[in-house]
């Protein structure tokens, strides 16, 4: 038998397709009752099985076109639902002429009992529209409160499925707050700490006169200010996890620059800076380097009453994001016979071993008006995490 | 770090007055309370004995007097430092400079309200602290002259 199965789900047609088929039938197929007209135009189908809720033209539209047309009239029509599932819709539907309602979902076995009865009935001749059907002005009628009533409950299903989502975002939110929340009690704890390290290596110092323990606490207490900072950009980041490392090296100078006590015009800062968004992996490391390096400068490159300049530099390349920070002075330059890479001092080989081990970058030293130091590495050498 | 001092070195010329000078600190972070009062009196200031909660410091602002109080924000207690500022200024005129580990807008909007001398944000060196200090008794007049 010629059959013609109408759904707007492609699954629902296949599984139907499947079970005809398998039954024996040959089976035809439309996704809305417009397509089904169509087919139907051209002839040949035996019967017809069809959704309700589809676009274009409804199961009850077409079901209505096709009982009411002289050459269609006579094709056993069986409704297949499960969206219209109530009494008042199968109601509506066998009063269309629907010869059968099935209500989704339906067990093969009895789907195919209920379409080998319908065929039967088609061979019997009782497939034909009834002669007393309710007039046309209440089918409308009928048709209208039902589809009024599949809009309540659509409303209603919308409705409820809004207060969800709209408590699911508040919780979310709440937790957003309270992972913010979180993070800037952990940046506080931290500098909290920060100023206890500081207080414990004060209050030592205190106790010995030598001027190089003082001076030792001096510039740990420097690397610890310079790591602090760092939280204090984070902070005031949008994001809490990058900062903008022009902004950082430009404070950060100015708090060694400070810290070194200088008479006023002795030392001249200058920055050449461009805009660089760096995570806290690299902006930490890099703040240790650039401590080391101003601080040398300034206490070592112009010694007595000699007066000069330090240059910052911070730049990226676009293509390959590599960035170079650089530190040059106009000073006396390296003592003759020193060696940067054999220093016994601590600083230098700090700032070889954070810029090669830490940011697998390269240092380059030049001595032209005075010392020139650059660092280089990729900007992407970690993962943003947040 | 600096916010809203002067970045002056310590005027020598005020070092007789700082005899006369009677600064509260209130801070729970023992350690840093110690650093701060032990460093400060070397400094030639009069430091009370460290204060941890807010309720306490606005007691002791009814039975002594001082020149200046030293404000953490993170208190020990129910009352945090901009609380208890809050509670201070109603009764005394006193400045007041805020040291604390938080820098977020909210707190700091909190803090400026009350109009401080300074807002130090934390980790504060010895140095901060001394200049942020200067300046306020250089600003509010606090010299040799008027206090002693």
């Amino acid at each position: 038998m010629k059959i013609l199965i109408v759904d707007d789900h492609e699954e629902n047609l296949y599984l139907l397709q499947s079970l005809l088929q398998g039954n024996g039938h040959e089976v035809f197929s439309a996704e809305n009752g417009v397509e089904a007209l169509k087919i139907l135009e051209a002839g040949g189908i035996e019967m017809i099985i069809s959704d309700i809720l589809m676009p274009i033209m409804d199961g009850f539209q077409l079901c209505r076109n096709v009982k009411t047309s002289e050459t269609l009239r006579n094709i056993p029509f069986i409704v297949y639902t499960a969206t219209y599932t109530d009494s008042q819709d199968e109601c509506l539907a066998l009063n269309m002429g629907a010869d059968r309602f099935i209500v989704k979902p339906c067990e093969p076995d009895v789907f195919m009992q209920i379409v080998h009865e319908a065929i039967a009935a088609a061979r019997r001749g009782e497939c034909s529209p009834k002669e007393k059907q309710p007039c046309e002005a209440e089918i409308s009628r009928m048709y209208s409160e039902r589809l009024v009533k599949k809009l309540e409950n659509k409303v209603l299903e919308a409705e409820q499925e809004l207060r969800k989502r709209q408590e699911a975002e508040k919780a979310l939110q709440m937790s957003l707050d309270e992972k913010t929340q979180l993070i800037l009690e952990l940046y506080h704890r931290t500098r909290n700490n920060m100023q206890v390290i500081i207080s414990i290596l004060t209050l030592y110092a205190g106790t010995y006169k030598e001027e190089y323990v003082q001076a030792m606490v001096k510039n740990t207490v420097n690397r610890i200010q310079a790591m602090a900072m760092v939280h204090d950009k984070l902070y005031q980041s949008q994001n809490l996890s990058s900062i903008n490392m022009d902004e950082y090296i430009f404070d950060l100078s100015q708090l060694l620059e400070q810290s070194h006590n200088l008479k006023p015009g002795k030392v001249k800062l200058s920055f050449d800076l461009e805009p660089v968004p760096a995570l806290i992996d690299i902006v930490v490391p890099c703040g240790l380097v650039l401590n080391e390096l101003i601080s040398n400068a300034l206490e070592h490159a112009f010694p007595d009453d000699r007066v000069g300049e330090i240059q910052i530099g911070l730049h990226r390349t676009a293509e390959d994001g590599i960035v170079s920070i650089s530190v040059s002075d106009n000073g006396v330059g390296l003592p003759a016979g020193f060696d940067y890479r054999n220093s016994t001092t601590i600083g230098l080989p700090t700032v070889i071993a954070i810029v090669k081990l830490q940011l697998q970058g390269d240092i380059v030293f030049k001595e032209e008006k005075g010392l020139s130091c650059t660092i280089r590495f990729q900007n992407n050498l970690y993962r943003k995490r947040i | 770090m600096y916010y809203t001092v002067s970045e002056q070195p310590v005027q020598e010329k005020n070092l007789m007055s700082r005899q006369k000078m009677h600064i509260l600190l209130v801070e729970d972070e023992a350690i840093t309370a110690l650093m701060f009062k032990s460093n400060l009196e070397a400094a030639g200031y009069e430091v009370h004995t460290p204060i941890a909660t807010g309720e306490s410091a606005v007691k002791a602002v009814q039975t002594e007097k001082f020149d200046l109080i030293l404000m953490d924000i993170h208190l020990a207690g129910d009352m945090d430092g901009i609380q208890a500022a809050e509670k201070i200024s109603l009764s005394c005129c006193i400045p007041i400079i805020f040291m604390t580990g938080y820098s977020d807008c909210d707190v700091r909007l909190r803090a400026r309200e009350l109009r401080p001398a300074a807002y130090l944000v934390k980790p504060v060196s010895l140095k901060d602290i001394k200049s942020a200090i200067e300046f306020v008794f250089t600003e509010q007049g606090l010299s040799g002259k008027e206090s002693g």
